[in-house]
């Protein structure tokens, strides 16, 4: 279980004297499941992005703390593993090398550096390509060489900032596919953000609603009983039928809920602050 | 096919070169302007005494010497100034001072400072070498994105392998430009400080022939550091080709 309590982010800009604070979100609660998908969804600017980086341990939270199965988390930690949401790959290493990045840093030989990753850059499909550079392949692809380069260290946690934004439709749906046979695979905790109810509901047992900006913070939260991990993730559970949840009734219900809060709040907003859009 | 595309406009752009000139010293027809053949002849005849490949190796060594101190040096305080807000309050100043200097018209000063001998040259193009790499290595360190450094960060790279596997290569393509700029100015540089206080080297040759009225030795010597200068910029291409292979693959 992850656990945020009283979560907030101020950036600090300028030096000690003139320094300027921006917030960026406020008293954040959030518990994810170990073994969970979970997706935060929200507009522009309410903060995503700087929620992940703070999980990362990339930036330090002003106040409030996290929590890992109990235990304090504070800076970076070898099993969490960050996509962003350009994908970070490095245009001068080719596939087979930014795959391999992170065990590089840990210091492994070249030789058992291969033999992680090239299991690996077969399961994803990367094993002809593992010479190209990043700037030669596709959208998806790219996705997919950060995937592997994530997967290399093993992670027990996943982040992922908008992973299928930049992704057509039909790319998109089959990325979403692809991640949830990624985790039935793998016992890690995935959180992930974005921008599309449909997306959050497809993927998530539990999805928490953020609005407003400089700070943002969370609305609401809803849990999606059948996609529970165990349901989904367990022995024989029914893998196939991730395809058929896509379309199925019972996912609707949740959409239109999670739809029905962001417009409700919306609404308030406008009220408040006349003249102002909340969600984009 | 498209590999030879390059050398095969320089020959042609070559060849056209030598045929205004031929045209020129045909129309003109003074002793100082002689015709490419005489040249030629003259080159030749440099060659086979030695004479050229000695004046031809001291200037080369001299801006190996410059590059070799230099380049290096520029290029990683220009990077570290580029990460370091504290590095780059002190480096900055200095460079937007002094990258615009001439630096040609430091010579009688460093020639004072530092002697008649060869490192008072060395040290004139190391200048000129020094701040062009600066400014780009700065340029570029400023100019990482973000995402990519939080990236490889959040794997747990630390200082030194930010340094090697971000910071630098992200920046070679950019310090292979400056190079070809810099080298251009850098051989300007190079005949200027060689027809002083010097006996050897192509600068010298080319003032000395021109003192002893042999013209056609005099343009085989201006030649000869035309090759120079090429010859070290196919250098930096080849360097470049080899240092940056992900540049080419984005080319095709
Ligand atoms: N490094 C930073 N320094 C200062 N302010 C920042 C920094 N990064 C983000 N912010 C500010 O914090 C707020 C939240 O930014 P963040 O990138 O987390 O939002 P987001 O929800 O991910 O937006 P988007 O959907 O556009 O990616 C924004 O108002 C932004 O201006
Ligand atoms: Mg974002």
């Amino acid at each position: 279980m992850l656990e945020a309590r009283n979560l907030s982010l101020d950036y600090v800009l300028g030096k000690k004297r003139k320094a300027e604070l921006i917030p960026a979100f406020r008293a954040l609660n959030m518990a994810l499941p170990s073994g969970s998908i979970s997706s935060v969804l929200g507009p522009s600017g309410c903060g995503k992005t700087s929620i992940l980086n703070v999980i990362a341990g990339l930036v330090r939270p002003s106040s409030g703390s996290l929590l890992l199965d109990g235990a304090e988390l504070s800076g970076l930690r070898p099993k969490t593993a960050v996509i962003f949401q350009h994908y970070g790959l490095l245009p001068w290493r080719n596939v087979e090398a930014n795959a391999e990045l992170g065990l590089l840093i840990q210091r492994l030989p070249a030789a058992e550096r291969k033999k992680k990753i090239h299991p690996i850059l077969e399961e994803l499909g990367l094993m002809d390509f593992r010479r190209f550079y990043p700037d030669s392949l596709s959208g998806g692809m790219k996705q997919r060489v950060a995937i592997a380069r994530a997967l290399a260290i093993e992670p027990d946690l996943l982040l992922m900032d908008e992973p299928f934004s930049s992704l057509d439709a039909l790319g998109r749906e089959a990325a979403q596919d692809f991640l949830l046979e990624l985790r039935k695979k793998r016992p890690m905790t995935i959180l992930l953000v974005s921008h599309s109810i449909e997306e959050a509901v497809y993927l998530s047992e539990r999805v928490y609603v953020m609005a407003g900006r400089n700070p943002g913070f969370i609305v609401d939260s809803f849990d999606i009983e059948p996609n529970r991990a165990e349901k989904r993730f367990g022995n024989d559970s029914y893998s196939a039928d991730y395809q058929n949840m896509r379309d199925s009734k019972e996912l609707l219900v949740y959409a239109k809920a999670i739809r029905a809060s962001i417009n409700r709040f919306m609404s308030d907003e406008k009220e408040a602050v006349p003249g102002q859009g909340g969600l984009a | 096919m498209k590999k030879y595309k390059k050398p095969l406009s320089a020959l042609m752009a070559f060849a056209l070169l030598l045929l205004l000139w031929a045209l020129a010293a045909f129309v003109i027809k003074k002793p100082f302007l002689p015709g490419p053949w005489l040249s030629a002849k003259a080159f030749l005849a440099l060659l086979k005494s030695g004479a050229l490949l000695k004046h031809a190796l001291a200037s080369l060594k001299r801006v190996l010497a410059s590059l070799g101190f230099a380049f290096p040096l520029a290029a990683a305080l220009g990077l570290w100034a580029g990460r370091s807000v504290k590095v780059d309050s002190l480096v900055s100043p200095l460079a937007y001072v002094l990258h615009p200097l001439p630096k040609a018209a430091l010579l009688p000063v460093i020639m004072l400072l530092f002697g008649l001998g060869d490192s008072a040259k060395i040290i004139l193009l190391g200048l000129v070498i020094f701040f062009q790499a600066l400014v780009s290595a700065m340029d570029s360190a400023r100019r990482l994105s973000r995402e990519l450094v939080d990236s490889v960060r959040s794997l747990g790279a630390g200082k030194r392998d930010m340094a090697f596997i971000v910071i630098l290569p992200a920046a070679l393509p950019e310090l292979f430009t400056s190079l070809r700029v810099s080298l251009g100015t850098a051989v300007a540089v190079l005949f200027l400080s060689e027809t002083f206080a010097t006996e050897n080297g192509l600068g010298f040759l080319i003032v000395d022939s021109w003192a002893r009225i042999a013209y056609p030795e005099m343009y085989a010597a201006i030649l000869a550091l035309s090759f120079l200068g090429l010859g070290l910029f196919a250098m930096a291409d080849v360097a470049e080709k080899l240092l940056c292979p992900w540049a080419a693959q984005r080319r095709n």
